[in-house]
Order: structure tokens, then sequence, then C-alpha cells
């Protein structure tokens, strides 16, 4: 009889069991892992003195875990943290948002939390999925390494264009704070109490939309077009703000399985009101900067595992249109077994100048490495 | 009296229900299938590799006005929820085609990325027997008959009518490939397996040292060594790889390389799903007697 209940017991148990592991299975978020690793050295660190190439430094860009997976039959959440460095960096929460992509009238989605917002073409785009090793100089300059990355409720609609277009509205309701954060510190240049404690002790609201359009061109080509805008306070100590015009494109043609070209660019432009200090009577003064950047790239794979690729920049700086900064780079990168693993080496030149008599000028060489660990989705074109 | 007319064609043409497929061969099926109710497209076309297909906006705007989306299944096309998602139609059925399909090669152990691109759920070119035909068929025939109960008749005898055609031209192709019973071959992918337990060929190496592992020159030694030793004289190769390492290896061999095509309209002289397993059959029996 004992021996009968524990047999049951046992197989219930079995039974329990792998139901349990199954669901659990199934349930469980897809996990990546994706560390970007980088090689670099550059001949700039001697100037004026002599331009020699310095000892490579070897780092680790960033180390970025991706935690993705359907909530409900409604929703979808993302997560992805990010440390940089081997040091004492902080671990960050690079974005943690849900996306309500079903169930909404007019079939609208949400997305709610902090994330890369749809601003241009490059700013959704994680580095280690571009074709080349460093940022454009204009988004450097003008949205920040980081990008425009932020808390904030996000709303798109596909727009009624036919068979052909595809037509997409998104809008965007940020915090605004890593908008306001990519200020150098302008308050402090007039004895304000500090742009970051300015910042975390209050909450300036920033705006942005973006229209995209895509429509394949012929039969192995595609063409995207958008254009971005965005608004926000960019410096809180003085309330000021600043507007960001963006046109973007991407043109991809592939006619095999191992041939793709893809030419991409990306156009900003900066209008912004800045201090400029106290006028002849003591009274504050401003001054309304204009200014702009962009960056353009082609990229040819040639085949199965090989691209090659070059961009050009040229950019100004959000807060004088006198700081310019241009530049070049080729790059190639190696795929050897898909995207689960990439090499990529560029050789940059960047030329700037701050003022007539400040000219400096910049070569480097990089070498970075990424692995992707786990789940690797398909692309988004 | 011409804006009745108009009206009249408008509306008929607004019955039909649209049904977008991942591959050009479903297509074809639900043709078949729905005849004249249906409006049909296709999201990957049949010169593609359908595992590695880039998610274009212009995918998801197909899905968005469609009332199916037929699919493979079997973590064929793991490019397919960000495409549905992206679609934002909330009426769209997806139909799974494997879901009554005897499925092969199915792991029996934990899988993971050392294995190369290992399908949990089994091989999925099961489309290539076209004895699973039969069971594709009857998926898209149970789904069309949801959405359109009153044409299930219509579809039924669509569907009939094909089968019957089917299987007069298995019957051919099982005749041609008779003599070939056991004829031993190497193939680029894993992409043959249902076509050759079908017709009784061997595949016995892929140039892929493991499922989506590009060749290495360790693995081309040793599928020569095996070719030689095993006496294969065909390498069968799927119409979207470079056939630069499979040419060496039939070289080194002394074997005859042949392209096949995996899909309708993959290569020339593919058409339709009949033409397609035409093709390949013509192409491994002609290449059996070259080298007899």
């Amino acid at each position: 009889m004992n021996d009968l209940r524990y047999k049951s017991f046992a197989l219930m148990f079995a039974v329990f069991g792998t139901t349990l592991s199954i669901a659990q299975t199934t349930l469980n978020p897809e996990i990546s892992v994706i560390p970007r690793f980088r090689l670099e050295s550059d001949d700039g660190g001697e100037l004026p003195v002599r331009r020699i190439f310095g000892r490579p430094q070897f780092s680790l860009e960033e180390f970025e875990i991706a935690i993705q997976g359907s909530l409900n039959p409604f929703a979808r959440a993302d997560v992805f943290l990010a440390k940089k460095g081997f040091g004492d960096e902080p671990i960050e929460i690079e974005e943690a948002y849900a996306t309500f992509l079903r169930g909404l009238p007019l079939d609208l989605n949400f997305r709610i939390g902090k994330y890369l917002a749809d601003f241009g073409k490059l700013n959704m785009v994680h580095p280690h999925a571009w074709s080349f090793v460093s940022q454009p100089l204009s988004l450097e300059r003008f949205i920040g390494e980081e990008g425009i990355n932020d808390l904030g409720i996000s709303g798109s609609i596909l727009l009624p264009a036919g068979d052909v277009l595809y037509s997409k509205l998104t809008v965007d309701v940020l915090r605004g704070n890593s908008i306001s954060s990519i200020a150098p510190s302008s308050d402090e240049r007039y004895g304000g109490p500090g742009l970051v404690d300015t910042v975390a002790a209050s909450v300036y609201y920033a705006n942005s939309a973006r229209l995209m359009m895509f429509f394949p061109t012929s039969e192995n080509g595609d063409l995207e077009i958008g254009f971005s805008g965005l608004t926000g306070i960019h410096d809180p100590y003085q309330k000021l703000r600043f507007y960001y015009s963006n046109v973007d494109f991407k043109y991809k043609w592939k006619p095999g399985a191992y041939t793709s070209l893809v030419l991409q660019g990306e156009a900003l432009f900066n209008s912004r009101k800045i201090l400029v200090g106290p006028d002849a009577r003591g009274r504050r003064s401003f001054q309304t900067v204009t200014s702009g950047g962009f960056y353009v790239f082609a990229d040819l794979q040639f085949n199965k595992v090989f691209t090659i690729g070059a961009r050009y920049d040229w950019s100004q700086s959000p807060y004088t249109n006198s700081d310019k900064a241009e530049g070049g780079a080729v790059f190639i990168g190696y795929y050897p077994v898909e995207e689960t693993a990439a090499f990529r080496l560029q050789f940059q030149h960047v030329r700037s100048t701050q003022s007539v008599a400040e000219r400096r000028s910049i070569n480097s060489i990089a070498l970075q490495f990424v692995f992707a660990l786990g789940p690797h989705k398909a692309h988004l074109f | 009296m011409l804006l009745l007319l108009v009206l009249g064609l408008y509306f008929a043409g607004e019955a039909k229900i649209r049904v977008v497929t991942s591959l050009s061969d479903l297509a074809e099926f639900t043709k078949v299938v729905g005849g004249e109710k249906v409006d049909v497209d296709f999201l990957v076309r049949g010169s593609q590799n359908p595992h590695y297909i880039e998610i274009k906006p212009s995918y998801m705007l197909k899905l968005k006005s469609a009332r199916l989306f037929v699919t493979i299944g079997m973590q064929l096309e793991l490019w397919a929820p960000q495409i549905i998602d992206g679609s934002r139609n909330p009426n769209l059925i997806v139909v799974d085609c494997s879901r009554n399909v005897r499925k092969l090669e199915v792991p029996t152990a934990r899988v993971d990325a050392s294995m190369g691109d290992v399908h949990p759920f089994g091989n999925p070119h099961y489309w290539l027997d076209p004895e699973n035909v039969k069971f594709i068929l009857q998926e898209i025939l149970d789904n069309l008959v949801k959405v359109a109960p009153e044409d299930a008749e219509y579809f039924k005898s669509n569907m009939n009518s094909y089968v019957r055609t089917l299987n007069t031209k298995i019957a051919e192709w099982t005749s041609l490939t008779k003599p070939l019973k056991g004829t031993k071959l190497v193939t680029y992918h894993t992409s043959f397996s249902y076509f050759a337990e079908r017709f009784g060929l061997s595949v016995v190496g892929y140039v892929e040292p493991k499922p989506g592992i590009p060749p290495t020159p360790s693995h081309s030694t040793e599928l020569i060594q095996l070719m030689r030793n095993s006496g294969v004289k065909i390498v069968g190769l799927e119409q979207y790889f470079e056939d630069n390492t499979p040419q060496q290896i039939a070289a080194a061999a002394n074997a005859k390389l042949i392209r096949l095509s995996t899909s309708v309209g993959g290569i020339d002289g593919t058409e339709d799903y009949i033409r397609l397993i035409d093709h390949n059959i013509r192409a491994i029996v002609s290449a059996a007697k070259g080298s007899s």
C-alpha cells in the first residue's frame, strides 16, 4: 500500500515537475549579454609637440544585458542594463520600458519607461549594431554619448498612406533631464548652483516627434526618410529652451544574400537661446545660436562575412557656430558567424576648430570586438 | 448604373480574404485552396534564405490588412513575431502549417548555440516532401473556413483537385527516383532531409559544419574524405548559397555540383511547386546518370 502511495506521489511529482519546468522555460524572458571591447590608439596625446600614435588602450566600452519578453498578450517589456569599463563604474539602467502593442484604439502603440527616443535614425540603435566604431560627431555634440535617453511616454500611430508607403508618427513626452544635461554646465559659468543639482531638483519636460516614411524603390531597394523635432530646456538654471529639427534617410540595396549597400545620413539643425552675460547696464543678455551638423555613410557588404564602409562628419557646437569639427572614418566589419561575433576596424580623422587660432586634428585607429550571447533577433531595417 | 457597377466591383474586390504567407510556396498553396476568394501575397522571395530576413516596415504594412498569416512554423520564421507586432493588426490569424506534420531531426538533448542554428522543434524544411503538402493544404483550408465558412465547399473542392494532381506527380516522381534508391548526396544545409526521405535518397553530409555555420577548411577536408570513401557523386546547393566552397569540394571529390531550389521561384524553371520538385528531381537524376 505504502509502495503504491509512493509510486503515485512519484508519478504526480514527475508530471507536475515536468509541467512546471516547461512552463518556466517558456515563460522566462529572453536574456542576452552583449559586451563591446575596444582597442584604440590615437596620435593626439603629445600634440602639439609631436604626432605619434600612443600605446593602444584596451577597454570595455560597455557591457549590456538585455532582458526581453512578453508581459501579457497585449504588451511586452524590454530592459537593458549597461555598465561601462572594468572598474567601479555603476551599473545603469540603459532602457527599461513596456510597450503596449494591442488592444488600443486606432491600433495605437504606447511605450512607457526609460528609453531611447525615436529621434533621427541612429538614436534608437544600440552602438553594438552600428556599422562603425565611433558615434558620428554631430550626434556626439548635439545629443551626447548616451543619446536622447530619458523617462517618458511615447505614442505612435500608423498613418493611412496606401499599400506601398509605410508611414508612422511617434510623439514622445520626456522627463527632459537627460536633454538638460546635454548643456555643458552653462549655469556654473554664471555662478549657478550646478547643473546636476538643478536637474535633480526639477523636471523640465521635453517633447519630441518623428514622422517616418518607408517605401520600396525597386525589388531590391528600400528607402526610409524621417523628420524629427525635439524641444526642451537646455539650461535649467536660466530656463532656456532649445529646438532641434532633424532629417534622416536610409537607403538599402540588397541584390543578393551576401551583397548589400547601405547609404545613410542625418542632418540636425539647432536653435537655442543662451545667456551671454550681463550687458553694459548689468542686465542679463541673451543670444540665439543657430547651428547644426550632419553625417553620411556608405556601408557595402561584399561577401558573407565582410563589410567595408566610409563616413563623413561635419558638425558645429550647440552653443556656438564657430566651434566646428569635421572628420572622416573608414571601417571594415568582419562577422564570422552571423551576428554572434563582430570585429570592426576603424580609422578616423577628426579636425576641430574652436576658434581661428585654435585648430586641432587627431587620427585614431580602433578595433572593436562585440559578441552576442543569447537569442539574437532579426534586424530592423 | 455605372456607379452601381463600380461599387459592385469594388465590394466584390473587398470580399476577398487577404492572406499573407511567409514563403512563396505557401502563397501558391493558399491560392490553390482559396482560388478566386483570396488575395495572396508573400514576404520571402524564392531566391532568399528564409532563415535570415531583415524586418522591413513594408512587411508590417502587408500584414496590417491581412486576415491570415500563413507560416511554416517550427521557428523557421524567427523574424515573424516582430513583423506581426509591427503590423498592429488585432484580427490577424497566424497559421502554423507544421501542426500535423511528422517532424524530422527533433533534438533529443538540450539545444544550444554550440550546435549551430539547430531548430528546437525539428527540421522545418518539411514542405519539400510533397506528401507533407497535403497537411499544409489542410491547415490552410481549416483556417480559410474559419474566416469564410460559407465558402467551405469551394475551398475543399479546390484542395481535392490539387491533391489529385499532386498524387499523380508524386507517383511520377517516385517512379523517376526509384532507380536512385540509396543514392548518396551532400547538400549545403539540412534543407533536403524530408525530400531525401520521401524519394529514398541519403544525405550523408553538409557543406556547413553545423546548421547555419559557414564552411571551414577543416570541415571541407573531412567532407571531401567522407565523399571519396562513401562514393558521393552529387553536391546539391540551395539557391541562396555561394558556390565557391561547394564547387571546390565537388571538384576535389570528383562529384557534380547541382543547383537545387528550396522554394518556388528560387531559380529559373521553378515557378510553381510542381515545377520546383520536378526541377530538383530531374537535376539529381541527371547528375546521378552522369556519374554512373
